[in-house]
């Protein structure tokens, strides 16, 4: 190959890569794979799945060699039934409060019920720079993009992209990620975003009303994606902005985003039939 | 030989998102797609950009991030071994480990710098401490990508002594010289001669 040849396709390589960066924020959708990355990953996507549940035994025989299985396993349920009260509190006191007014009771009946598909994390994102995941159900089992992710801990994220087995769940903790949330006690309305970190910023917290570290942050169901209520996490620290209209803060996620193994996917229950 | 690099990049693609994301020490995770780009670059420097661009762009299908981010940057640092292919000794010992450190850093760089462009850089820390863990990972990673790429891909002849070894080959067993020569490069003994080991400067292969 002559040198001239060379440094053209050099160029052309080099070309396509800077497309591909400046596609994507030109695009509305931040992320969109086309035609051939869908099809590369649906071509993948058995193999890394397979991977992935050799390395789920690996690891499975390792903690079951290492640890004691039957205490491990109680541990293992105690915590689940935990987590799960937990959550179950934090549902009853979102509609205990929420039955005292007439707005929030409105929207409460008004929501629409989910379909739920659990699912299984088969792939995480390596690179630091952004949180996601991949589960082992696609669009086969009717997941669809901006299906919302949840753990028995609280929100986890949302769908962003499909293939027919497989679907990436961009996580809270990502950069791109903000959600729009309510303060459980003071009631504020707030947008949390991810920082690539383990915390979460909290953004457009008001001066007026004041907000108590630790008190726990659910999604307002406003931005289309979340229904409302579901636990994101507590607050970790507010902080006023010298000259700012609006106070920040951090949240702590209720989910441990960065060890999570399964998740449930809400599914929008299926339009009835007409009646005849 | 092309088909078996194509196999082993995707394997290296799979096992780096899917197993050892596993496996992370202080944070990161190694690479081991950017020693075996470097080591196809240095066996087979006209490869070694498409190698790099289709590694990388597997990785941003893989990992989720903006897509052409690793493309880019992987494309980089290949065009850069490839250069170097070309233009140095390569067979010297210490070469891919200190190419790999210079690799690994400018592959961070390139990242760090389009994110920022982006602004998608995270909180944390990206370059200093990280970029040290990175660089150690992924020098344990160059052993076996190395060894690997190496044993699938023979250094190619010089173009003297490839014409040498087909003029031979043509006399010794009555075929064309382009084939014959072929044929001939696949010997243990042409392979062995000191010749054939030759960590000269190289023409384009």
């Amino acid at each position: 190959m002559g040198e001239r040849r060379r440094a053209v396709l050099f160029i052309a390589l080099l070309v396509a890569s800077l497309a591909l960066l400046t596609g994507q924020v030109r695009g509305q959708e931040r992320r969109a794979v086309g035609a051939v990355g869908r099809s590369l990953l649906t071509l993948m996507a058995p193999v890394q799945t397979s991977m992935a549940r050799v390395a789920d035994a690996v690891a499975r025989a390792w903690a079951l060699y290492t640890e004691i299985g039957r205490l491990r396993v109680e541990n293992a349920r105690l915590r689940e039934e935990v987590e799960r009260l937990s959550q179950e509190a934090a549902r009853l006191r979102e509609t205990a409060a929420a039955a005292q007014r007439l707005e929030a009771l409105l929207a409460f009946r008004a929501q629409t019920p989910y379909r739920v598909v659990a699912a299984r994390v088969v792939g995480r994102d390596p690179a630091r720079w952004f949180a996601t995941i991949v589960v082992d159900r696609g669009s086969r089992d009717g997941v669809a993009r901006n299906a919302p992710v949840v753990s028995g801990q609280g929100a986890v994220g949302r769908v962003i992209e499909t293939t027919p087995f497989t679907a990436r769940v961009l996580l809270l903790t990502d950069p791109r990620s903000a959600v729009g949330v309510v303060l459980q006690e003071s009631r504020q309305v707030a947008v949390v975003e991810g920082t690539g970190e383990s915390v979460l910023h909290l953004k457009y917290l008001s001066r007026a009303r004041p907000v108590r570290v630790g008190e726990r942050v659910i999604t307002s169901g406003q931005g289309g994606v979340f229904p409302k209520g579901l636990l994101v996490g507590q607050v970790e620290a507010v902080r006023d902005i010298p000259g700012g209209a609006f106070r920040e803060g951090r949240v702590r996620a209720a989910a441990d985003l960065s060890r999570v193994e399964e998740v449930l996917i809400l599914l929008p229950e299926p339009a009835p039939s007409p009646a005849r | 030989m092309a088909a078996v690099v194509a196999v082993l990049v995707v394997a290296t693609v799979l096992v780096h998102a899917v197993w050892l994301v596993r496996l992370p020490v202080a944070g990161q995770v190694a690479d081991p797609a950017l020693p075996l780009v470097l080591a196809v670059a240095f066996r087979r420097p006209a490869w070694g950009p498409v190698v790099g661009a289709a590694t990388g762009f597997l990785q941003d299908l893989l990992f989720g991030g903006s897509l052409g981010l690793f493309t880019l940057a992987k494309l980089l640092v290949a065009q850069g071994a490839a250069l170097l292919a070309r233009g140095v000794l390569i067979d010297q010992p210490l070469l891919p480990w200190v190419v790999t450190v210079a690799a690994t850093v400018v592959h961070q760089v390139t990242v760090v710098l389009v994110l920022r462009v982006g602004g998608l850089l995270p909180l944390g820390p990206t370059l200093g401490a990280p970029l040290l863990v990175q660089v150690g990972l992924n020098l344990a990673a160059a052993v076996p990508a190395f060894a690997l790429v190496y044993r699938i891909l023979r250094p190619p002849l010089p173009p003297m002594r490839r014409r040498l070894v087909a003029q031979t080959a043509a006399g010794a067993w009555g075929r064309e010289p382009e084939a014959a020569g072929r044929t001939a490069e696949r010997r243990p003994a042409e392979r062995a001669g000191p010749a054939g080991r030759s960590g000269g400067r190289r023409d384009d292969r």
